[in-house]
């Protein structure tokens, strides 16, 4: 008994050390959006406030997931190449001089879903490939 | 001149912004779009602590309007607390109210708290109108030289910051547009202004007209502009050495009242057009951080001055280090006490003529006491704690020219140097 339980406690170390498997980001809209697709830097320029609008001139309403969400920072970094803390003072210049306000930060992924489905102008970005059918993918950013 | 306006009244817009907010915040927390709110509530601030090394009762100020504070370790230079509430009813409607908690001279106003309240309209994606209390958006940081988790140092340079006016009563305009790779702004805004500090003196801009233009690419913005204002000097403190030196002119003594008159004009100034132009430049390749600003003054002799300043920064993971040197100086020459001791003893007798000799070097030390003439050199570190709180470690080395204090509060007219070492937290919330 003794050997199985220390093969148990070494695999499950070794899957505790193991790096996180990349993964990829969704940045989403409702299926009736005319968007058809984006750039990385049309996505770039929406979540990071440099434009308000879809291609047809429609402002958009940007969500985001909150500050502390773990795979957030991971998010812009693959968005922008910025960390979390170049974010939030990029940030800080524009909000707190009236100019333009963040991507509004929702509970989870599954309050994002929920507001996309009910705003036909919302953009989110999402962890995992949203299997509704209400939901459609502009862009897949890789990790 | 007394002001018209109780400060009651002259915080009207950030009442209006902020009490429409409150008005409405019970009713339009969420927008019928599901889980979106329409009102949202922000902050920012910093806790910071500075030592200086300076001459006794000089008094070190990152803007003029800090109050008189003589102590060597200081809490009050860098602390601060913003609010800010914004309510989005639609993409094309905002309004806007932010207070900034610090501490400020004790003739402030209560209004000098609102940093900004106004309302915004969209009329398309590209096109911003604001109205309410805005901010003079000259220079480089102007729009967020409170928020210091927003830049790198611990303060704004002092010799470019100190002395420019910030917030804004009237309107701006802005136009933002996408050319290739490039990231335009243009601004242009009008509306009054007022600086108040060292007890009751106040510096009034009126007619106040500018624009800025800025192109951002690649992690490099460029960035020009230019205001014009009408400028009025407001100084209970010399109104009896005014009054001493209008008096003069009754002496029968050929070239005194020119002489009187030539001090006093440099003492005065009543809606005197200047013209403050700039240019700026951040550029952030990788994991540099390279900036530099320079402005330009134009108008009376009181308020003629060049500034600028250049940093660079390395970050090492969290971790920034940056270098800052900064200088600002006058072109007001340093007026010379005139003999009229000498000059007036066999006329009035040597007594008058003593009373009269001070009067003429209270005269002289005040014009240069108006000046500013100093540079800094700055080193620290930003740590970035995690994504909402920095910790700031700066020394800074200041040069003061003779004639040039005009930055300090109780300066003295003799070159000196003074240290500075600060530790800020600066957060967002």
């Amino acid at each position: 008994m003794r050997t199985p339980f220390r093969l148990l406690v070494l695999a499950a170390a070794l899957a505790g050390a193991a790096p996180p498997a990349l993964a990829d980001f969704y940045i989403v809209v409702q299926a009736s959006n005319p968007q058809p697709a984006l750039t990385q830097k049309q996505a770039v320029d929406l979540f990071m406030g440099r434009t308000r609008a879809f291609a047809n001139g429609e402002f958009t309403t940007m969500l985001d997931l909150p500050r502390d969400h773990p795979r957030r920072a991971d998010f812009y970094q693959a968005l922008t190449g910025m960390n979390a803390a170049q974010v939030t003072s990029y940030w800080s210049r524009l909000m707190f001089s009236g100019q333009v306000m963040p991507p509004q930060a929702l509970a989870d992924e599954t309050a994002v879903i929920d507001a996309i489905k009910r705003n036909p102008n919302a953009v989110g970005w999402l962890s995992k490939e949203p299997a509704d059918k209400q939901l459609r993918t502009l862009l897949v950013i890789k990790e | 001149m007394k002001p018209i306006l109780t400060p009651a009244l002259r915080a009207w817009p950030g009442c209006l912004a902020l009490g429409l907010s409150v008005l409405v915040a019970p009713c339009a927390a969420q927008s019928a779009e599901g889980n979106v709110r329409t009102l949202r509530f922000s902050g920012f601030g910093s806790l910071g602590a500075a030592h200086i090394s300076a001459p006794a009762d000089w008094v070190y100020r990152r803007e003029l309007s800090q109050p008189l504070n003589t102590s060597s370790t200081r809490f009050d230079l860098d602390t601060r607390l913003g609010l800010q509430v914004n309510y989005t009813p639609s993409s094309a409607f905002e309004l806007v109210g932010q207070a900034n908690l610090r501490r400020r001279a004790p003739a402030a106003p209560g209004s000098d708290a609102v940093e900004w309240a106004f309302a915004a309209w969209r009329p398309n994606t590209d096109w911003t109108l604001r109205l309410g209390r805005v901010n003079t958006d000259a220079f480089l940081m102007s729009d967020y030289r409170s928020v210091g988790l927003a830049y790198t140092f611990a303060r704004p340079p002092v010799e470019f910051y100190a002395q420019l006016p910030a917030s804004l009563d009237g309107a701006d305009a802005s136009w933002v547009w996408n050319n290739g790779n490039a990231l335009w702004r243009a601004k242009a805004f009008t509306g009054k202004s007022r600086l108040t500090f060292d007890g009751n003196n106040s510096l009034d801009l009126r007619r106040l007209l500018g624009g800025m233009v800025s192109r951002e690419a690649d992690g490099l913005l460029l960035r020009a502009s230019a205001l014009q204002a009408q400028l009025s000097f407001t100084s209970p403190d010399l109104a009896p050495l005014l009054a001493g030196l209008d008096g003069l002119n009754a002496l029968p003594v050929p070239g005194l009242g020119a002489q009187a008159s030539a001090l006093r004009s440099r003492l005065t100034l009543d809606k005197v057009k200047h013209t403050y132009v700039s240019v700026g430049i951040r550029y952030e390749p990788e994991d540099w951080l390279l900036g530099a600003e320079l402005r330009h003054v134009t108008g009376s002799v009181l308020i003629k001055s060049s500034a600028g300043y250049a940093s660079v920064g390395r970050r090492f993971g969290p971790v920034t280090v940056f270098g800052l040197a900064s200088r600002i100086g006058s072109a007001s020459q340093p007026a010379e006490a005139p003999p009229w001791g000498v000059q007036l003893a066999p006329v009035i007798g040597p007594a008058a003529a003593q009373q009269v000799q001070f009067l003429g070097s209270t005269a002289a030390l005040t014009i240069n006491g108006l000046a500013p003439r100093q540079s800094a050199l700055g080193l620290g570190l930003r740590w970035d704690l995690d994504h909402a709180r920095a910790l700031k470690l700066q020394w800074d080395h200041i040069r003061v020219d003779a004639n040039g204090s005009f930055l300090w509060g109780n300066g003295s007219p003799q070159a000196e140097r003074a240290q500075v070492a600060s530790v800020v937290l600066d957060f967002v919330f």
